[in-house]
């Protein structure tokens, strides 16, 4: 027989909300998901997307934070305002009132508001989210119930399909798979390019966008939700929080590289990810050379190291309307420079090139010296170095295997010699730490008198102090010669000082010298020990000399090709001499470490046309009519709000090996709200400086300079919701996993008792989740700090399940009486 | 004439035998302190750590390493024309013009070495390019070049050590004058520098001689005097002054700990019981009314474990320092925690499933881990300054790979029931049985997954200023995290069955494998430290699990075609 079942009759109501039909949300929550997306596009990703790249107050993290919280308000005071309406009778679209804030939050950023009056910023908005919250309240409730146009019933419909656990399951493996893609981008061309084409890409963005909407879209069909899904609601909201909490980090991070070299005090950083290219001015200012800015153009092209030929054209403003176009021809991110020489420079300047070739075979490497350089080598192994000689005693000199000579001369401006004084230095002064010279001669016919003060071997800044004070390094040899001496005349006095082999370093100028017209030269021809001297002279050919740690000095011709007969296992091997050296720089790519970012650049002037090579942090100047500019290609200094000094930066090593166990910044903090007169703070690994939401990690260093101390800079807005969204979301999988069949008796248990109480099981839930991890956290609190402490890992995977049986197992069929009593 | 040279060098090259141990004792000698590697370390295990990565084995021709140390050492002479240096890759063997065959042929003598120019030319063309742009002959030539460098260290016929035949080669033993100090550079000094240290004249003469009479005594194998000359070894060391207080020697007690460890070989041993065990829960599987096997399969896995813990305990004191800090670790760390989870979990459900899988991870992680010197690193190490004096690396990193254990027994049960399925065995109870328990092992492996990823983040927030940063091992994670929740969601939804659910943790076990393999080796990142030997090409036996691994999803898709009934064709 057959029966014609009559239809249910559904309520037309489930949780206080209208049902939206079968395969349908209900439709407040339909439209309340609508607005949230519409919104956060509009709010946050749009201006986001206009501003991105600029100097423009829209990116900068205090008005995306007002935005964005603004919206979060908007949705509180919309679902209040649209279920308040629904449940009255009214159209459940009268949540657009409760978004009012929403409209009025752009406008007040608009003003500048949120800068000059961050309260009036923040009230403003939520009070207008309030009063629409408040409307559908006083509004008057219709006759007849509100029904769901054609339009609502095909939104609610098209909601609920956006939470489809199929559509929810293809969006992770498409998010899987996008970012497994995204590590061999990065293999392939770097983590920058990786960030660019896939991490920081729009479409990745909306494949995240579409996943929140599809996360919150299945949260919100399953209502009126059930006490047994508690951990899945807490899951779903947990990763909606990371995704926020994400794009915070992304919208509003700032980040970068605080570089400081012992001495230097610093209040801004280098950008991680931003670069300029600057235009200057060549200007003479008291006789020297410096250079004017006149206008910066932020950088688009170095995004993405993939696109090596992004074509890419700014403009810079010049003097007098003059506009500079710079188009950017090619740029690599990893490349390495090199030098192309040649022997066909205009003015003389003697070089050698060749190879070494270390002991035991196989390392080999090429060198080029030239006499306008300084040492180079391993000082430890072998300092070499090519030098010129004026007269052919100064020559046979060096072939000798005494101490040389030396010789004070003062000149004239026109190079004339006035004054010379063979030095006899006498022997070490322990207080000076140098050799007294104790001569007084008048420069003829001037009535000034050089008086000698003391003679250094190895001139080199004492740095165990904090005087500084100059010492004699090596007495006995001389790496660099220098000699103190006094100027005495009817002017006054005139401390000078003369380097042999640097005699441009301490030049005379009017406001330090009184004796300004006069130059002081030291002449000193002596190999130091461990020193290989490539030598030139007028009008002989060449020769090298070369004087061992025992002090045996060597010497013969330069002839190409032909290994120099050292005495010692290093070979070294003159390729080529040069008499005009001239140096080109060339660039090679690929995979070079360390890297360096260099652009290949066409600027386009009043004055022409040149193409250039531009290496990041450095320049390159050209000619414009008379004028002389040049262009920078920098990263961008942005500011932190307290100044940091470095003291001192120090690092230890692994016994028995040349590797740091550590390394350690030792800083001066001053800031004008808290630490007026200064705090000395120490940053080092694992230990960061967190300052007024600024975070200061030692990252690096570096020894070319000096010590130099490299500090990571970080400001984070997201992570305040990103960590408890992420205990949270652990919460939920261990509700989820572990605690189902529980929660399920308990929802059963609470379905006949009050809303509260059913909210209260809920509670009952994460309560006993949370409590199921107790066991490893507490291992790994109450432990000493230690190897030990990894158990509490262990401990967490046991807890969780031990305790989860214990749950499902004891307490759960308490609460479900049909269960109790059976087998 | 060259071909002379070369002819006689032929002839003169011979195949390594034993060394004759001559009834010396060895016990005092293995004590003596050595400052390698960043370490103190007795000289034990200095020998064993080298010895093997030259000879890739710790018993070379079954004799023991000290004796080859000793060995190579005292006689260099005879010692560089042996073929003790082991060639690894036969691309390059025939590159460098070698005879390609029997193993024997995969050594080679230092002598040989140095003298062939292919591998002089193909140094030099390595050592001229960036690291980046090296294949993976390069690579293996700079590899057998470091290899032929650590033989020529010790016999002391490498370029440096020309001068100091007569005390020997490289043997850090000796304390310089100066203490370590911070902020300087510190390292030990091998006898030939000891007379140029600086230490007082009667110190020197006395450490020499002894020295000098532990060659001798060596040479002649010379029991009594070798045992005599020891001991005056290790007195003279002590005597030049072991550094104290912090960078300083940890103690002679320290050195005798290292050498028991280094007696023990838990890690090797524990390999052979997890097989064991694993044997044992086949047959326990294959009679299940027998429940009697069933427990007996747990003996050797408690042994197995027993050894885990010791060995791991031993190498963290030793180390001073966290107990996963490197690759090798973290494969011993991986290996203990399938076998004992594989054990915990088949306390409760007692069918067998757990503790074959877990006693297979176990034994499949240990024998790699322990097979492979090169490629592991075994000996102990330091870590980078980013990775201590911080708790997180004891929390981070255990919660890691204890959830790779997990989520690798879920791949392996995966793997059995598709294997059985592909076989036709797949019916009944015991099939249901092991998909069951394959799936149970996924949502702790998730949960603590999830857990690991998130402390890493604190922990890289801390160290290096970002919570992420799309790092490759982070990637990788995240990704494995993903496939297995798309596995969960597809169960939950009813989407995925019994088979589905294998072939997910098919998936995620590929997952799991790119996550802890390949990011570390093929992606550079600020994980790489956690790599040992990086390589660019994907290894043969990563493709061989490749193709299986096609060959089984093929085998699992034709019978499930097969079993599938054809649809019934309409009937009005």
């Amino acid at each position: 027989m057959n029966h014609v079942q009559a239809p249910l009759a559904l309520d037309p109501r489930a949780g206080g909300l209208r049902r939206g039909g079968p395969a349908a949300m209900p439709p407040v929550l339909a439209i309340l998901l609508l607005i949230g997306a519409v919104e956060i596009l509009l709010l946050v990703l749009l201006p986001w997307l206009l501003a991105h790249g600029t100097d423009s107050a829209w990116v900068q993290s205090e008005r995306l934070a007002h935005l964005a919280l603004a919206v979060l308000g908007s949705t509180v005071f919309g679902a209040i305002a649209g279920i308040t309406a629904e449940r009255r009778g009214n159209s459940p679209w009268w949540a657009l009132l409760g978004h009012a804030g929403s409209v009025v939050a752009p406008l007040v950023a608009a003003f500048g508001l949120v800068e000059s009056s961050p309260l009036a910023a923040r009230l403003a908005p939520a009070m207008a989210g309030t009063l629409g919250a408040l409307m559908p309240l006083a509004w008057k409730a219709p006759a007849t119930a509100w029904e769901p146009g054609p339009g609502t019933r095909t939104l609610a419909r098209l909601a609920h399909a956006a939470g489809n656990i199929w559509l929810g399951i293809s969006l992770l493996a498409l998010l899987a798979a996008a970012i497994w893609w995204g590590s061999w981008v990065e293999n392939a061309f770097g983590h920058k390019a990786a960030m660019a084409m896939i991490y920081t890409s729009g479409w990745l963005g909306f494949v995240f966008f579409a996943f929140t909407v599809s996360l919150v879209a299945a949260t919100l069909r399953k209502y009126p939700w059930r006490v047994d899904q508690t951990g899945w609601i807490v899951v779903h909201l947990a990763l909606v929080m990371i995704i926020v909490g994400s794009m915070m980090s992304f919208w509003a991070k700032r980040e970068g590289e605080l570089i400081l070299g012992e001495g230097e005090a610093a209040s801004s950083f280098l950008a991680e990810n931003q670069t300029r290219i600057v235009l200057e001015e060549a200007r003479e200012v008291s006789g020297r050379l410096s250079w004017r800015k006149l206008d910066e153009a932020i950088c688009r092209f170095d995004g993405n190291p993939a696109a090596m030929e992004p074509q890419e054209e700014l403009s810079l403003a010049g003097p007098s309307d003059q506009t500079f176009e710079v188009k950017v021809l090619r740029w690599f991110p990893d490349a390495r420079k090199s030098e192309e020489l040649s022997d066909d420079a205009k003015e003389p300047l003697f070089g050698v090139s060749g190879t070494i070739e270390m002991p035991g075979g196989g390392m080999s490497r090429p060198f080029t010296l030239s006499e306008d350089g300084g040492e180079t080598g391993d000082p430890t192994l072998l300092s070499m170095a090519c030098r010129r000689v004026v007269d052919e005693e100064a020559a046979t000199l060096l072939r000798q295997s005494g101490a040389g000579f030396g010789a004070l001369e003062i000149l004239d401006p026109a190079d004339k010699v006035l004054l010379r004084v063979p030095l006899e230095p006498g022997a070490m002064d322990a207080a000076m730490a140098a050799r007294p010279v104790p001569f007084d001669v008048e420069i003829p016919g001037t009535g000034i008198h050089a008086v000698g003060k003391a003679l250094y071997a190895n001139w080199q800044l004492d740095g165990t102090t904090s005087e500084r004070r100059p010492v004699d390094a090596s007495p006995d040899d001389p790496r660099n010669p220098a000699l103190a001496l006094m100027l005495k005349g009817p002017r006054g006095e005139d401390v000078r000082w003369a380097f042999s082999w640097y005699p441009d370093l301490l030049p005379p100028t009017p406001e330090r010298n009184v004796y300004s017209d006069l130059r002081v030269r030291l002449r000193w021809f002596a190999l130091p020990k461990g020193a290989l001297w490539f030598v030139a002279r007028a009008g002989a050919e060449p020769f090298w000399a070369f004087r061992s740690r025992s002090g045996e000095v060597r010497h013969g011709p330069v002839t190409a090709g032909k290994a120099l007969e050292l005495g010692i296992p290093l070979s070294i091997t003159p390729s080529r001499m040069y008499s005009h050296l001239a140096r080109r720089e060339v660039w090679n790519f690929a995979g070079y470490s360390p890297q360096q970012s260099v652009a290949e650049v066409q600027i386009k002037h009043p004055g022409g046309e040149t193409t250039a090579w531009l290496p990041l942090q450095e320049s390159t100047s050209f000619e414009c009519g008379e004028e002389m500019y040049r262009l920078r290609w920098q990263r961008t200094r942005e500011p932190i709000p307290f100044t940091l000094k470095l003291h001192d930066f120090r690092r230890d090593f692994y016994p028995g090996s040349a590797n740091e166990s550590t390394f350690e910044s030792y800083l001066r903090l001053s800031d004008d709200d808290r630490f007026r007169s200064g705090a000395d703070i120490k940053i080092d690994m694992n230990h960061p400086l967190r300052f007024k939401g600024w975070r200061l990690f030692q990252a690096r260093y570096s020894t070319e300079n000096g010590e130099t101390t490299i500090l990571q800079v970080n400001r984070d807005p997201g992570l305040p919701v990103i960590y408890p969204a992420c205990a949270l979301l652990s919460l939920g999988m261990v509700l989820v996993f572990f605690q189902k069949p529980f929660l399920r008796q308990l929802g059963r248990w609470a379905a006949s008792k009050t809303s509260f109480a059913r909210f209260g099981a809920a509670q009952l839930a994460v309560a006993l989740a949370l409590a199921s991890t107790l066991p490893g956290v507490l291992v790994i609190s109450l432990l000493p700090p230690g190897p030990v402490q990894g158990l509490g890992a262990l401990a967490i995977a046991l807890g969780v399940v031990l305790e989860s049986v214990l749950v499902v197992r004891w307490l759960g069929p308490r609460l479900d009486p049909a269960r109790k009593g059976s087998p | 004439m060259r071909v002379l040279a070369l002819l006689a060098l032929v002839i003169t090259v011979v195949n390594a035998q034993e060394v004759d141990a001559g009834g010396l004792d060895l016990s005092t000698i293995r004590q003596l302190p050595v400052l390698e590697g960043e370490r103190y370390k007795p000289l034990d295990s200095l020998a064993l750590e080298w010895v093997e990565r030259i000879t890739g084995a710790r018993r070379f021709h079954n004799c023991e390493s000290m004796l080859w140390f000793l060995h190579w050492r005292c006689a260099p002479e005879i010692a560089r024309k042996e073929r003790v240096i082991r060639l690894t890759s036969s691309e390059l063997s025939a590159h460098l013009g070698f005879a390609v065959g029997s193993a024997a042929e995969s050594f080679r003598s230092f002598d040989e070495l140095a003298e062939n120019k292919q591998l002089d030319a193909l140094l030099k063309e390595a050592r001229a390019l960036p690291e980046a742009r090296h294949s993976q002959l390069h690579t293996e030539a700079l590899r057998l070049d470091a290899r032929s460098s650590m033989f020529g260290s010790i016999a002391g016929i490498d370029g440096g050590w020309e001068g100091a035949k007569s005390l020997g080669g490289w043997l850090p033993c000796a304390p310089p004058v100066q203490a370590p100090q911070k902020g300087a550079k510190y390292r030990w000094i091998s006898p030939a520098e000891v007379p140029g240290s600086g230490h007082a004249p009667a110190l020197v003469t006395a450490f020499i001689t002894a020295m000098q009479e532990l060659d001798q005594a060596f040479d002649a194998r010379n029991a009594k005097a070798f045992a005599a000359a020891s001991a005056k070894v290790l007195q003279g060391a002590k005597a030049l002054g072991y550094p104290e207080g912090t960078g300083g020697f940890p103690g002679l007690e320290s050195m005798e700990r290292e050498i028991k460890l280094n007696a023990v070989r838990p890690f090797e041993n524990a390999v052979w019981w997890f097989f064991a065990a694993f044997l044992l829960a086949l047959v326990a599987l294959a009679a299940p009314r027998a429940r009697w096997i069933f427990f007996a399969a747990m003996l050797p896995l408690l042994l197995a474990t027993g050894y885990m813990i010791f060995g791991l305990h031993e190498r963290t004191v030793l180390s001073g320092r966290a107990l996963i800090g490197t690759f090798y670790e973290s494969m011993l760390f991986v290996a203990g925690s399938a076998g004992l989870l594989g054990l915990i979990l088949d306390l409760f459900l007692r069918r067998g499933w757990f503790l074959c899988a877990g006693s297979l991870v176990a034994f499949a992680g240990l024998f790699v881990a322990t097979r492979n010197p090169d490629f592991m690193q075994p000996a102990i190490s330091t870590l980078r300054p980013v990775l201590i004096n911080n708790d997180w690396i004891h929390i981070h990193v255990p919660a890691i790979m204890t959830s790779y254990a997990l989520l690798g027994l879920s791949f392996v049960l995966g793997q059995i029931w598709l294997v059985r399925y592909a076989l036709g065995l797949g019916k009944g109870e015991s099939q249901e049985q092991l998909a069951r328990a394959a799936w149970l092992a996924i949502p702790p492996g998730e949960v603590l997954l999830f857990t690991g990823i998130v402390l890493g983040g604190v922990w890289a927030d801390a160290s290096w200023g970002r919570f992420w940063g799309w790092d490759p091992k982070e990637v990788g994670a995240l990704v494995m995290w993903l496939v297995f929740m798309v596995v969960v969601h597809g169960r939950w939804a009813g989407w995925l069955k019994d088979l589905g659910t294998a072939l997910g943790t098919m998936a995620g076990g590929w997952a799991l494998l790119w996550c802890y393999y390949g990011t570390n080796f093929f992606q550079s990142g600020q994980h790489s430290y956690a790599a040992a030997n990086s390589s660019k090409e994907i290894p043969s036996w990563m493709w061989g699990f490749t193709v299986i691994e096609v060959a089984l999803f093929v085998a699992v898709m034709l019978r499930q075609r097969r079993s599938t009934p054809p649809p019934t064709p309409a009937t009005n």
